[in-house]
């Protein structure tokens, strides 16, 4: 803990900034699951202990329970099936993954090329704005949902995300 | 080396943090008809898909070289880190080891901040993009360090990693084997205007004690058969008795100067250029602020290196390339005590006329005996005591925490006061080093010896 400590300290200003996004990411997503009535005060706790973690060391499993502890809350803590708060909750978790996928490539001491920071801003806008499509298409949806069908859009879904994880693990195996 | 599980592109946390949101989001998102959830975790679905769709494959060729081959101590050097471009990376970086008297040039202004054991954290280490412009085919990444103390030091291992898109895979970090750099010693300021005691050579800066061609004024004398008319000194010869008068100079002669530089021992903790020397950094420094000051002066000069690791020998010789050469062998210089050997059957390669500076921290018995043999020669000596703090004028405190150390060390200068007396009893002179003027004194009274006499 120490050295991530020391690792914080050192750090470049663009290795700040980008933890910071990262940290502004979960603090965005903790005011929207709040914004949209789910939680208590532990998940809440849970919540800020993890983002702290999640500056100190970007680069470890601390992330990953973040998003993981994230979506396991607004499951059991928001009732579904829409609400506004949810894009920036997504967004949040964006800026979580991304911000801290950035601080972990790259030694903590360094300054980053503008032309990185750029690149990275850019690509983010653009999942960004998959993520607003993805959240209107889902409003959408569910205002004019009726019900009929039954299970057939969740087993169509499930069928679905099985086929892309089976391609996904192909794809894997075929480039080791 | 790099283990093979380095040296190729491997899934990173933040993959597996993506693959772990949308697999356990997804089918929960869709049993329990929850198209919120769906949205969470859409960002992480398209990451997913993006960092597979452009994942790198082929391993890039990696290469660490330096941009000098020597520097002078205190200098800045760049270590230059040469990757091959490959399809997919996206961030290329790399970091240096930290070594010792090796600091990072930080690129912004930082603080200081020590890590666990009290040492500064390096600031050595660079992101370039890569998808930058090329150097020669390859993308580099430089690295600017600073040395701090002479020497042979180790630049590196110098790790190098690469990430793909959104960071998903990386390549490496992969060790690349470290380079050695010579550090020359920074001379310290030297300035002596006293001449060498025993000029011997056919040319030189030096005052000859023999009349001859030269710049130094000797006398007024009648005119001889062979004499150079532009010699007559016309005022004294229209003056006196018809006679002509011409002047007569002294013959500028060089002289060998033979260094010994005693590194049996390194006494003290060095800090650097900037920081306190260690006996051994005032030796080495010295012999080359004095190597510089001879040969500026068209003098010849000699190394010879005491020490049981590194016996190393320069030949006389002048110039500046010779001085280099000097320098040069002076970085190499690496302690160690000579067991076993009697100083009396060391060949030091040193003849009459010689001007022999011994720089020495007078701790080993050894040295003492080799500056009292080549007295009792004939040969003038100067020893230089490198263990005396040149601000402070005492000589260095042991470092050891174990009172009967500190004891024994306290015994071991008493003795050393005891033999520095016996020494200048057989007229060897013992000076500490203190810069410019250092030597003067020393070297008159040496040229106005001449004979066998002794110095107080």
């Amino acid at each position: 803990m120490t050295d991530l400590w020391t690792d914080l300290r050192s750090a470049s200003r663009d290795q700040l900034l980008v933890r910071g996004a990262a940290l502004v990411g979960a603090l965005l997503f903790t005011l929207s699951f709040v914004a949209a009535g789910g939680g208590g005060a532990v998940s809440w706790t849970g919540l800020v202990v993890l983002s702290l973690l999640v500056v100190v060391q970007p680069h470890t499993i601390a992330p990953a329970l973040f998003v993981v502890f994230a979506a396991a809350s607004w499951w059991v803590g928001v009732d579904g099936p829409w609400h506004w708060a949810l894009l920036p909750a997504a967004l949040g978790l964006m800026l979580v993954h991304v911000g801290t996928a950035l601080a972990a490539s790259v030694p903590a001491q360094a300054p980053l090329p503008a032309s990185v920071l750029r690149r990275w801003a850019l690509r983010t806008g653009v999942v960004a704005a998959v993520t607003v499509g993805v959240w209107g298409a889902a409003g959408a949806l569910v205002a004019l949902a009726t019900g009929a069908g039954g299970a057939v859009p969740g087993i169509v879904g499930l069928a679905l995300a099985g086929g892309c994880l089976v391609a996904y693990l192909r794809h894997v195996g075929s480039s080791s | 080396m790099s283990s093979s599980l380095d040296d190729r592109w491997r899934p990173t946390p933040a993959l597996v943090r993506a693959v772990a949101l949308v697999v356990l989001t997804v089918p929960v998102a869709l049993l329990w008809r929850r198209p919120d959830l769906l949205v969470l975790a859409a960002p992480a679905a398209v990451v997913l898909a993006w960092s597979v769709a452009t994942r790198p494959r082929q391993v890039p060729a990696r290469r660490l070289a330096l941009s000098h081959a020597q520097v002078r101590e205190g200098e800045q050097v760049l270590a230059l880190v040469d990757v091959e471009p490959v399809g997919g990376a996206d961030l290329l970086a790399t970091a240096l080891s930290p070594a010792p008297y090796v600091e990072g040039v930080p690129l912004e202004r930082q603080g200081r901040v020590d890590d666990e054991d009290g040492l500064p954290v390096l600031h050595a280490s660079a992101v370039e993009d890569a998808h930058g412009p090329l150097v020669g085919g390859q993308r580099r990444l430089l690295v600017g360090v600073r040395v701090t103390r002479w020497g042979v030091r180790r630049i590196g291992p110098a790790q190098v990693a690469a990430a793909s898109a959104w960071g998903s895979y990386r390549w490496g970090p992969v060790r690349l084997e470290p380079l050695g750099l010579r550090v020359l010693p920074e001379p310290t300021v030297f300035d002596s205007s006293a001449p060498a005691p025993r000029p011997r050579g056919l040319v030189g800066a030096h005052r000859s004690a023999r009349p001859g061609e030269g710049t130094e004024f000797a006398t007024l004398r009648p005119f001889q058969v062979g004499d150079r008319l532009r010699r007559i000194h016309w005022p004294r010869s229209t003056r006196g008795d018809g006679e002509l008068y011409v002047t007569s100079s002294y013959a500028d002669q060089d002289t060998h100067v033979a260094l010994l530089v005693d590194a049996h021992y390194d006494l003290g903790r060095s800090g650097g250029v900037k920081g306190r020397a260690s006996s051994l950094d005032r030796s080495v420094r010295a012999a080359g602020a004095i190597a510089e000051h001879f040969l500026q002066q068209g003098d010849r000069v000699s190394l010879r290196v005491l020490s049981a690791r590194t016996p190393l020998t320069v030949p006389q010789g002048t110039g500046k390339r010779h001085g280099v050469r000097i320098l040069d062998t002076l970085c190499r210089v690496v302690p160690g005590v000579v067991e076993q050997v009697d100083p009396r059957r060391v060949h030091l390669g040193v003849d009459a006329g010689t001007l022999v500076v011994m720089i020495s921290a007078l701790v080993s018995p050894d040295a003492v005996t080799q500056a009292a043999m080549l007295a009792r020669r004939g040969l003038s000596v100067v020893v230089v005591d490198a263990l005396v703090d040149p601000e402070e004028g005492t000589v260095v405190e042991s470092a050891e925490r174990d009172p009967l150390a500190r004891a024994a060390w306290r015994i071991r200068m008493l003795e050393r006061d005891r033999e520095i007396r016996a020494v200048q009893a057989q007229g060897v002179p013992v000076v500490p080093w203190l810069g410019p003027g250092s030597l003067d004194a020393v070297l008159r009274q040496l040229g106005r010896r001449r004979g066998a006499g002794r110095l107080p």
